[in-house]
């Protein structure tokens, strides 16, 4: 087996990124005998500028905790029980799986479902694995449950999957507009920056919120727009439709730059305020107000998140939201575009490196001929090698797995049995497999606990890799400590599985470094060409924004400022978007509508964040936020549990009381697994309903109905 | 009326439907009414099925469908909306009444909305001519509409949830 080099005793301050959210703050860390024990925030950071919130700061206990997973186990079906094997031989029990499956059923029987946390490197080998060699697209990544509506529209309106935006365009905007992100709690270092420029703008900076939840971030809105769950739509176009009344639209950029104006301009008369206040439930008066205060305050900058990518028209709103941009001229010029927050620390990387089950590293398609030539050439395959078919995306792997058709499923540094939706449904899925691998550095975690071998993964601090934020920026974290026991980085783990299966002289990299410069190598000529971007480079800097092709001095920090955009006429795209139902229908036995989301100091699946006492102060334990009316029809108090039950299934959650959240709508965060406390999961109830584009599920809206236990 | 309740276009499921009824005489009018409740329409790709099913030509399919009305070779709008263009309602202001959809909706009679929301149809004569003028939306008559009448009746479709919950 490979092995890390030199272990690490005291290191000396290092350069990292924060492994959390999309933000990418920069750190400063140091180790000390081998594990990471200091973390600061890096005050020369573009990105945080010295600031950290508390998820951050806590990264050293989160990294030290006791269930971190040492050896490689296997677990026995009959008893459940497991026990320690050597890397070689979990090794050649996951190339022996994959081998039985692929001869028996066929490359498309095996699966591989990773993370937006999986480093650039560890994304790029997966991908070589799967796509070149095993000879499956079945390559997908928990980014299915973020922000594939966001790409899908990036990808619709301006040719390529290509945030227009850089986090400097905060401090020049005028106006705010943030719909469905709660970025107080999800992305807290930006959120401070827009408060600063709030206060230093004074009375010309103008916050707009858009979210079912009066949520902190909203207390900060000049005009918070309560909308319907599932309402943004109208909503949006609404706010187009009266600043086109209004005269605000820049009808220059709609003519020079962009197409399909006229198209959508004929459905914007039926978006007049009194109609939207009608279907969304914000007042006539506050859409009339917001899109002025959108439209003719100079720069506006959007950023959009989960509440309007999880969703069965997450396209159609992301669209809706690129419309008002490009409608108005808020593209390519400081302080404005549309912004997609990406909720992983390297989702950003997944897309580019073909972390998904219909791309190829480069921003390539897999159902594209060419694109698949050229990477056949560089991994040294032969023609015809990659499948021209669109992989199983997450919630499909649950159908195959159903249906049989998936024998083998490889998870890595992710835990659906808490994020996917339906989890129940997901559980039975993984039980009809074959072979579960799940690789992961926490064990137990509740998809470890059913996988029939578990491979310790290295993590943040403990290797090396780059990751790039949701500004473009790519970054370099750098190694400071050694990982605990027999743990391995996730590229070398492909590697080992690779060689076992056959392809050793493919994948055989002496350090992550070489991963990054094969992968680097296949950008060239691409939009997000990153060719003259080096570990070397990135051990000098703090990143730098993609475009960095060869021979550039600088990154890209912003795209599109020429007004050409990546689509064949060269222009913008208006598309039209569809007002559609979300896919759960309320009704009297389901007459509430369950939101989920997250708290601000807890990631994910609490993995992490969950093992650190001090964050788990503000929520220890999960919860679901009631209207006072609706509690008081229920006869519940806070503090009181409740059955929330959907067409699906059911938790079990303590209510907390609050008029922060509209009559008819409740939020649970889904923070909390069944390793917690049976019962208390929330997306045991959420659907796994899915945008036919993105195949983003509906995570954002379940009908439910509440009872009192 | 919902578009939901309608399959998109699939060749096989066509040509089995056309099957199950081709036995019956005169099938032609049956096997259209079978298409169009199922997809919602008639797709070009089903002349050729009816015609090899049925063994007719191609004019006689293409022509029964051009001569009634309520045969469409476009998918629906997810809603649609008819105007009684008869003479009752036309002497109680349909005309208006037409126009002042046409501009909300944004596209005229006899098409559909560009994001597929909405089909808009002339009828003559919805049988409520006590009421004119008289509108059908998704299959429910609505008598003595006004404009904002109208107004009111799309705001519901304009969301999901059927208008705020």
């Amino acid at each position: 087996m490979p092995r890390l080099s030199l272990p690490v005793r005291e290191s000396g301050w290092r350069r990292s990124v924060c492994p959390y959210c999309g933000v990418g703050c920069g750190l400063s860390v140091r180790a000390r005998d081998g594990v990471v024990a200091e973390v600061r925030a890096d005050r020369d950071h573009p990105v945080n500028a010295g600031q950290l919130c508390a998820k951050g700061a806590l990264l050293a206990p989160a990294i030290a905790a006791e269930d971190r997973l040492l050896y490689p186990l296997v677990r026995s079906r009959e008893t459940g029980g497991t026990k320690r094997v050597s890397w070689d031989d979990a090794v050649q029990r996951v190339a022996t799986g994959i081998l039985d499956a692929v001869a028996e059923y066929g490359p498309d029987s095996v699966m591989l479902y990773g993370s937006g946390q999986l480093m650039t490197e560890d994304y790029y080998l997966f991908g070589k694995l799967a796509k070149g060699f095993i000879g499956t697209n079945n390559q997908d990544t928990n980014s299915r449950l973020c922000m594939a509506s966001a790409v899908a529209a990036y990808q619709l309106a301006f040719g390529e999957d290509a945030p227009p935006t850089t986090y400097a365009d905060i401090e020049q905007a005028n106006t705010f507009l943030i719909v469905g992100a709660n970025m107080e709690a999800c992305h807290p270092i930006l959120f401070n920056r827009i408060k600063a420029r709030k206060r230093a703008g004074g009375d010309r900076v103008k916050v707009i919120v858009v979210d079912p939840r009066r949520t902190k971030t909203a207390e900060i809105a000049d005009i918070h727009l309560a909308v319907a769950p599932g309402a943004d739509v109208p909503l949006l176009n609404g706010l187009l439709y009266e600043a086109m009344l209004g005269g605000w639209l820049d009808g220059k950029f709609i003519a020079e730059h962009t197409e399909g104006w006229e198209q959508f301009r004929s459905v914007l008369p039926r978006f007049q305020a009194e109609l939207v206040e009608a279907a969304t439930g914000t007042p006539a008066q506050q859409v009339v107000d917001a899109a002025r205060m959108y439209a003719s305050n100079g720069p506006a900058l959007t950023f959009w998140a989960m509440g309007v990518n999880q969703s069965t028209s997450g396209v159609d709103k992301s669209l809706a939201i690129i419309n008002l941009a490009l409608a108005t001229g808020n593209i390519g010029k400081p302080g404005s575009g549309p912004f997609s927050l990406t909720g992983q620390a390297n989702a950003m990387g997944g897309r580019e490196a073909g972390g998904l089950a219909t791309s190829l590293p480069g921003h390539r398609s897999v159902a594209d001929p060419c694109h698949r030539v050229e990477v056949e050439a560089a991994w040294g395959l032969p023609p015809g090698s990659i499948s021209p078919r669109r992989g199983l995306t997450a919630i499909e792997m649950v159908e195959a797995l159903e249906r049989g058709d998936v024998r083998v499923v490889w998870i890595a540094c992710t835990n659906p049995l808490v994020s996917l939706p339906n989890s129940d449904r997901v559980r039975a899925a993984l039980e009809r497999a074959d072979l579960v691998v799940v690789q992961d550095a926490y064990h137990p975690t509740e998809t470890t606990q059913v996988a029939d071998i578990v491979l310790p993964a290295a993590q943040w601090s403990e290797r090396e890799g780059t990751l790039t934020n949701s500004e473009r920026r790519v970054c370099l974290l750098e190694r400071v400590g050694d990982p605990p026991g027999e743990a391995l980085p996730d590229w070398q783990i492909v590697c080992a599985v690779a060689a076992a299966l056959g392809h050793g002289e493919a994948f055989d990299y002496p350090s992550s470094e070489e991963i990054f410069d094969e992968y680097r190598a296949l950008t060239r000529g691409r939009d997000l060409d990153i060719t003259g971007v080096t570990y070397d480079l990135l051990r000098r800097t703090p990143g730098v924004q993609w475009p960095y092709p060869k021979g550039a001095e600088a990154g890209t920090e912003r795209l599109y400022t020429d007004a050409r955009f990546p689509t064949p006429s060269g222009r913008a795209v208006f598309n039209v978007p569809q007002v559609l139902a979300p896919a759960d229908e309320v009704t009297a036995e389901y007459p509430m509508v369950l939101l989920t989301g997250r708290v601000k100091d807890q990631w994910h699946t609490r993995t992490r964040t969950g093992k650190v006492p001090k964050l788990n102060r503000a929520d220890p334990t999960p919860f679901v936020e009631v209207h006072p009316d609706d509690a008081r029809a229920l006869r519940v108090r806070g503090g009181q549990l409740v059955r929330v039950t959907s067409r699906r299934g059911a938790a079990e959650l303590p209510v907390r009381v609050t008029d922060a959240i509209r009559p008819g709508t409740v939020f649970a965060p889904f923070h909390w697994g069944a390793l917690w406390g049976g019962g208390s999961v929330a997306n045991s109830v959420t659907s796994e309903a899915f945008d036919a584009r993105s195949r983003q599920p509906e995570l954002k809206f379940a009908a439910v109905r509440l009872e009192a236990i | 009326m919902k578009l939901d309740a309608y399959r998109t276009w699939d060749d096989e499921r066509a040509r089995r439907l056309i099957e199950a009824v081709a036995h019956l005489p005169g099938a032609l009018l049956p096997v259209l009414h079978s298409l169009q409740d199922e997809f919602g329409y008639i797709d070009d790709a089903a002349i050729p099925l009816i015609t090899d099913a049925l063994n007719v030509s191609r004019a006689e399919v293409v022509g029964v469908i051009h001569f009634y009305h309520d045969f469409r070779t476009a998918p629906p709008g997810r809603h649609t909306l008819r105007v009684c263009r008869a003479e009752s309602c036309q002497s109680m202001g349909s005309q208006a009444l037409a126009a002042h959809i046409e501009e909300r909706l944004g596209t005229p009679m006899e098409s559909t909305t560009a994001d597929g929301e909405f089909t808009l149809e002339n009828v003559y004569c919805l049988g409520n001519c006590a009421l004119s003028p008289a509108v059908m939306l998704d299959g429910r008559l609505y008598g003595r509409v006004t404009p904002e009448r109208v107004d009111a009746l799309l705001a519901p479709a304009l969301t999901a949830t059927g208008g705020a919950a």
